[in-house]
């Protein structure tokens, strides 16, 4: 009996086909995922975390040069991870793990001799140095003052609190009470920390920044990995407090890829001004393509200079805003159209 | 390219990925073991799975989402799980397939003819939905038993992959070995055999998955069906046909399971029989064919199933006491309403301890895991949380270690308890036999232990001796019968007059000689008595810190029925089942 | 002619089994939404199902929320708390009174992280001496490890010291909860063992700013009566910290705000993160102590959104001016 053979119709042909092609990724799917299986999702590898954790066990402080009593470890080094650094610092999670965070490691420190004299440490591993500056001078406490020990940009005290950066390294000495003993025992640590640190490399300074030198503030330079100025479009932003005639003003400086990126994220800044309630003024400035606004009373200035986006932020009037923003624009003139 | 090719393709797709999956549902971390594979995939896209544990638990666990997929594209394309997924209806095909492939075109067309009997399925799933659906406590999930996905996958895991393995031992270091299992390969077998008398027998009559995805692909966008009125009705589609839908005429959509080997068979150039968005030229019929009187019978039946099946009398006071179940698990009630006796759980176990219970628990409890220490390797591992984690429908919920061992931020509960081991003094060695022996105690895993020993000094048999004469260290006795180096074990002692003890340290047929370390403050005198003892450690139990884990009853030497048990008094999941305060 | 009707019939035919299909997806669809369980079961059976008790007391117009200024808080919250009629109005002899302060981290008194020491001992002193109280407890559930928390605040032994029983918290004191009208606190457990047989609920927060939330202050304080992994609730910190006033009713708030976190909060660091305004809020309306509690961190009531949903949710009111509060100096 034959059989008559039917033609198998196109679109009968052109399904089976998708059909096999979906089998296929399905196939795909299930097969992938084991070529990228992470044995550990929570902790570091623990080779790492070893190292780093000895070395902070073996920073000893027996006397301190003046003398005071030793300190010792309370317990043993605890270690946070991404996942669950909030156990450690609730609220301020997010901020670190959004700049990068990888790792903390922390213990207390206490005296010897007297128990009320106690120190923290809390060193943050943010995994580039230009995440740890962002942590560290974000962060920066408004009565910092200068210390022996580090570059102003670099590290500050407060009454009972010593905060550093190094390499991608983030540490914090907390102090519990005011005492000099204490602190002096807290500086030392920071010394032998410092020097034992594996990553030594220093953060460095866009060219602009370190050309304005001492008009800027010293240690008021700020490095936003995100959200600089409240505007979300400011990623990879340094802001500094410019010091011109007898008062400050802030400015700001971003890198971007290239000229008409910059351009445009003048224009998106402008825009979500404006969409906050500011007022555009005509910028009576010789820089090309700038624009002002007047933000509820501050003036703010922003402009392109190449793929630089550059700008004064809430200054009190137009003529310092103009001053300030025409020395920032020469500096970032190459050296060749000066 | 036709699609009952791709069809085909996709069968031995899901099929090899099925095995697949039961292969690496093995504990480790290698390319064939579990890892990450999604080794429920199958069990999770079972929509009949999901809406049994919707019923007795009022909630759908995530990772059963999956079977929305299933039912999604069932109401829009219809019963494609069925011919194109089912690892077990693949198998019902292929056997049905061999079983049909001589015979005639008459003899196959008379074969896939529709028959009323096939509304028994839906009778099936109607009783199991009901027993499911049942008010609060008494509900009671019984899908497992007839649903084909925990079906295929406990028949793979629990007697065909072992059976494989048994002579490579690839998978498993020993051959794996599941109580029970008679039945459930008897049941698989029957399943498979009956291909022969009529191809997907169990697809067609009893299998209550397909039941229910004929009834949600009662609006289903594209169904088969006749295209032109000229048909020449030589049946010829139906020779073929897996569903016994009736193609050539009123098409019974809730059976048909989208094969398309109808469309393949058609010798009409004119492409009779389509998958198209209009019903039928010959006419269809949507609903199941389930009488109002079936219908109501079997509403019935899954009411009085439930209390008949819990007259068994298992509950309250009367509760199996040698039920230990796996680490992690729900109280007995809260469990029946979730174990779909797939079976994962046993395959993960790392030293086969867990096994299919059988009749002794119950009617509900037929094949959920269960421990049985004497099998295997050694009882629950104290590090080992696989099969917690393995569990398609949490019914052993997904625990962490530091839960199961009572660290971190469980300290206060403690470890999670299976049970407690019991020692039978009438059967221990030292207790019973006055022979040493203290393997429980060297194996129990926990530190501090929670097996102790109390040394217990035991006249032997025939251990009442009479000095002769003492010469050094070694006794003389008057019975010669002693047997050449008995006593030189290390266990046995020389008691003089009740007080005194020193270690034998041989012994020939007529003499003793006690350690030299030992020095007597008075020599036993001629004619005087002297006692044999053996030293015993006498093991107990401290029932604070036991878990149940059952390790000591698996390596209790008395290999029969044992002489430490484990029972589930104080097991972590039953509040009411304490021992202790 | 047929043909025509023949396709509109099996047009209007397929129309209605593609709506029907439609509808079908729509409610598997919906009943997989609603029924969907992530976390799976729990080891208690879920009918273990607890309330929290309300402990506030009935309301005085006029007396609801005390605001004193001063330097030494013993002598401050004495005196808000008198303004408002006395600890005699809030307990009663021989009840049992549960203190809530924030023990939250391991931090000394001194970094204003957790509630001040002096503050926790002078509730306890006020409860037993002036209001006969039978038993008074400390407790919290803690970020950091409980017992280094309660020992390094030094609020464990200034417990202690004032007679107070301090109970850490313990995997079985946490119950499930639901909050009816709540979209997070849904069988959740809560640290519900020391609440159980307390008549009285007193809670005691530092004013802080929070990088999450704004602020925290006695609203937040409650965060420490929940248990579980309770962080996810800070993706919606806002809605939880309504939630946790519409779930606990305490008896009275208290509100330090002698030394105000401004900065890096809420676990600061450093000394100059505190700024002395030298106030303490007592109210029987945790949301009015809040809104003005903000305003010592320079915030107003629109900048924390928590306020108004609590408020529409009837926990509280946001305006504290409405509830006339009294205001006193003292020196």
């Amino acid at each position: 009996m034959a059989q008559t053979r039917r033609k198998t119709p196109r679109h009968e042909s052109v399904i089976s086909l998708f059909l096999l092609a979906v089998l296929f990724i399905i196939g795909l799917s299930v097969v992938i995922p084991q070529f990228n299986l992470r044995t550990s999702r929570t902790v570091v590898s623990a080779g790492a975390a070893k190292t780093l954790d000895s070395l902070l066990d073996s920073i000893v402080l027996r006397r301190t040069p003046d003398g005071a009593a030793g300190f010792e470890p309370l317990s043993e080094i605890a270690v946070y991870n991404a996942e669950n650094l909030y156990e450690k610092i609730d609220g301020k999670a997010p901020f670190y793990v959004d700049s990068g965070f990888e790792k903390l490691l922390t213990n207390w420190l206490k005296s010897q001799q007297d128990d009320q004299l106690m120190f923290e440490f809390y060193v943050y591993d943010m995994a580039e140095p230009a995440n740890a500056f962002s942590v560290f001078s974000v962060q920066k406490r408004p009565d910092a003052s200068p210390l022996a020990l580090f570059e102003t940009n670099f590290g500050y005290r407060t009454e009972n609190a010593l905060l550093f950066v190094q390499g991608k390294y983030y540490i914090e000495l907390i102090g519990s009470a005011k005492s000099e003993p204490l602190f002096n025992a807290m500086t030392e640590f920071a010394k032998q920390l410092s020097a034992a640190l594996p990553d030594q490399r220093q953060f460095s300074m866009p060219e602009p920044l370190i050309a304005a030198g001492d008009n800027l503030i010293p240690g008021s330079i700020k490095f936003y990995t995100g959200n600089a100025l409240g505007f979300d479009g400011f990623d990879n932003t340094f802001t500094a407090v410019y010091k011109i005639d007898s008062s400050n003003v802030t400015i700001f400086l971003s890198d971007r890829p290239d000229e008409s990126s910059a351009e445009q994220l003048v224009r998106d800044y402008c825009k979500f001004l404006i969409d906050t309630g500011a007022e555009e003024k005509s910028a009576d400035i010789d820089i090309d393509k700038a624009r002002m606004l007047d933000f509820y009373g501050t003036i703010e200035l922003v402009f392109n200079n190449g793929p630089v986006v550059a700008g004064i932020h809430e200054a009190d009037d137009i003529e310092t805003a103009v001053k300030v923003a025409r020395l920032l624009n020469d500096i970032l003139k190459p050296d060749t159209e000066k | 390219m036709k699609i009952v090719t791709v069809r085909r393709i996709s069968q031995i797709f899901f099929f090899t990925l099925f095995v697949w999956f039961c292969i690496v549902t093995t504990y480790g971390g290698k390319f064939w073991q579990l890892r990450n594979w999604p080794a429920n995939l199958f069990l999770n896209l079972d929509p009949l799975v999901a809406l049994g544990t919707i019923l007795t638990t009022h909630s759908l666990y995530s990772p059963l989402l999956w079977a929305l997929l299933t039912v999604i594209l069932t109401i829009i394309f219809g019963r494609f799980f069925c011919s194109w997924l089912c690892p077990f209806g693949s198998i019902h095909h292929f056997f049905g397939y061999l079983g049909s492939r001589n015979k005639t075109a008459a003899q196959k067309i008379k074969l896939n003819k529709y028959r009323k009997a096939q509304s028994i399925k839906y009778f099936i799933l109607i009783v199991l939905l009901i027993m499911a659906a049942f008010p609060s406590l008494a509900a009671t999930l019984q899908t497992g038993l007839l649903d084909p996905i925990p079906l295929v996958t406990r028949s793979f895991n629990l007697i065909l992959l072992p059976i494989a393995d048994g002579s490579v031992n690839i998978l498993s270091v020993t051959q794996r070995f599941y109580e029970t299992t008679f039945f459930i390969f008897a049941f698989f077998l029957a399943a498979v055999l009956l291909n022969f008398v009529i191809p997907r027998f169990y697809c067609r009559f009893i299998c209550p998955l397909g039941a229910l995805l004929g009834i949600i692909s009662r609006f289903s966008i594209w169904r088969i069906g006749k295209n032109t009125k000229t048909c020449s009705n030589c049946k010829s589609c139906e020779q073929h046909c897996e569903g016994a839908c009736d193609p050539s005429a009123n098409i019974k959509i809730a059976e048909c399971v989208l094969c398309f080997n109808c469309r393949d068979d058609c010798k009409t150039k004119d492409n009779v029989i389509r998958y198209q968005a209009k019903p039928s030229l010959a006419g269809e019929v949507t609903n199941p064919d389930i009488s109002r009187r079936g219908f109501v019978l079997s509403l019935a039946s899954g009411f009085l199933a439930v209390p008949a099946v819990r007259l068994a009398g298992k509950i309250k006071a009367n509760w199996p006491h040698n039920l230990i179940r796996p680490p992690g698990s729900l109280a007995e009630p809260e469990f029946l309403k979730r174990c779909i006796k797939c079976g994962q759980c046993m395959r993960i176990c790392p030293t086969n301890v867990l096994q299919p219970a059988g009749l002794d628990a119950g009617l509900e409890a037929l094949w959920t895991p269960v421990l049985n220490n004497r099998i295997g390797s050694s009882g629950c591992q104290l590090n080992c949380i696989a099969c917690s984690q393995i569990c398609p429908t949490a019914t052993i919920r997904p625990i962490t270690l530091d839960e199961k061992l009572g660290k971190g931020s469980f300290a206060d509960k403690g470890p999670l308890k299976l049970g407690t081991a019991f020692i039978d003094r009438n059967r221990c060695l030292p207790w019973a036999f006055g022979k040493p022996c203290i393997v429980c105690e060297e194996n129990c895993p926990l530190s501090p232990k929670a097996i102790f020993t109390r040394e217990y000094f035991s006249t032997v048999r025939d251990g009442f001796l009479t000095v002769k004469k003492v010469v050094g260290n070694t006794i003389e006795t008057v019975e010669k019968n002693l047997t050449l180096d008995k006593f030189a074990t290390g266990d046995y002692y020389c008691s003089l007059d009740g007080s005194q003890k020193g270690k034998i340290v041989t012994n020939t047929n007529n003499a003793i000689t006690i350690s030299k370390e030992v020095k007597f403050a008075k020599f036993p005198a001629e004619g005087s008595t002297i006692h044999i003892q053996v030293r015993l450690q006498r093991p107990y139990v401290d029932i604070e810190r036991c878990i149940g884990c059952g390790v000591c009853e698996h390596e209790c030497p008395v290999s029969g029925k044992k002489a430490i048990r484990v029972s589930a008094e104080s097991e972590s999941r039953s509040a009411d089942r304490k021992l202790l305060l | 002619m047929n043909e025509q009707n023949d396709r509109k019939l099996n047009r209007r035919r397929f129309l209605a089994r593609a709506a029907k299909a439609g509808l079908s997806i729509a409610a598997a669809g919906i009943i997989a939404k609603t029924l969907y369980d992530k976390q799976g079961p729990s080891a208690q059976p879920p009918s273990e199902l607890v309330t929290i008790p309300d402990f506030s007391v009935p309301a005085m117009p006029g007396r609801t929320i005390s605001i004193v200024k001063g330097r030494d808080r013993v002598k401050t919250i004495d005196k808000a708390i008198d303004l408002l009629g006395g600890i005699e109005r809030f307990v009663k002899p021989d009840d049992t009174v549960v203190i809530k302060p924030n023990v939250a981290f391991t931090s000394v008194p001194a970094l204003g992280a957790t509630t001040n020491p002096e503050l926790v001992a002078e509730v306890i002193r006020l409860c037993y001496s002036r209001a006969q109280a039978k038993q008074v407890y400390v407790t919290d559930n803690p970020i950091n490890n409980p017992s280094s928390c309660f020992t390094i605040s030094r609020i464990g032994k200034a417990a202690t010291s004032a007679g107070a029983k301090v109970i850490l918290p313990r995997v079985s004191f946490f119950k499930l909860t639901t909050l009816e009208g709540g979209k997070y606190i849904e069988n959740w457990p809560v640290l519900y063992q020391p609440l159980a047989k307390a008549d009285k609920l007193i809670g005691i927060a530092p004013v802080k700013s929070h990088s999450r939330a704004a602020a925290s202050m006695s609203m937040k304080n409650f965060y420490g009566l929940l248990g579980g992994r309770r962080n996810i609730f800070h993706q919606d910190i806002n809605t939880i910290i309504a939630e946790l006033v519409m779930l606990i009713k305490p008896t009275l708030v208290i509100l330090d705000g002698t030394e105000t976190m401004v900065t890096n909060g809420p676990t600061g660091g450093s000394f100059s993160d505190l700024k002395r305004t030298d106030t303490i809020i007592a109210s029987c309306d945790a949301v009015a102590a809040d809104s003005f509690g903000c305003s010592l961190l320079g915030l107003k009531p629109a900048d924390l959104p928590y306020l108004a949903k609590a408020q529409s949710a009837g926990a509280g009111t946001a305006d504290y001016q409405s509830l006339k509060p009294i205001i006193a100096n003292v020196t």
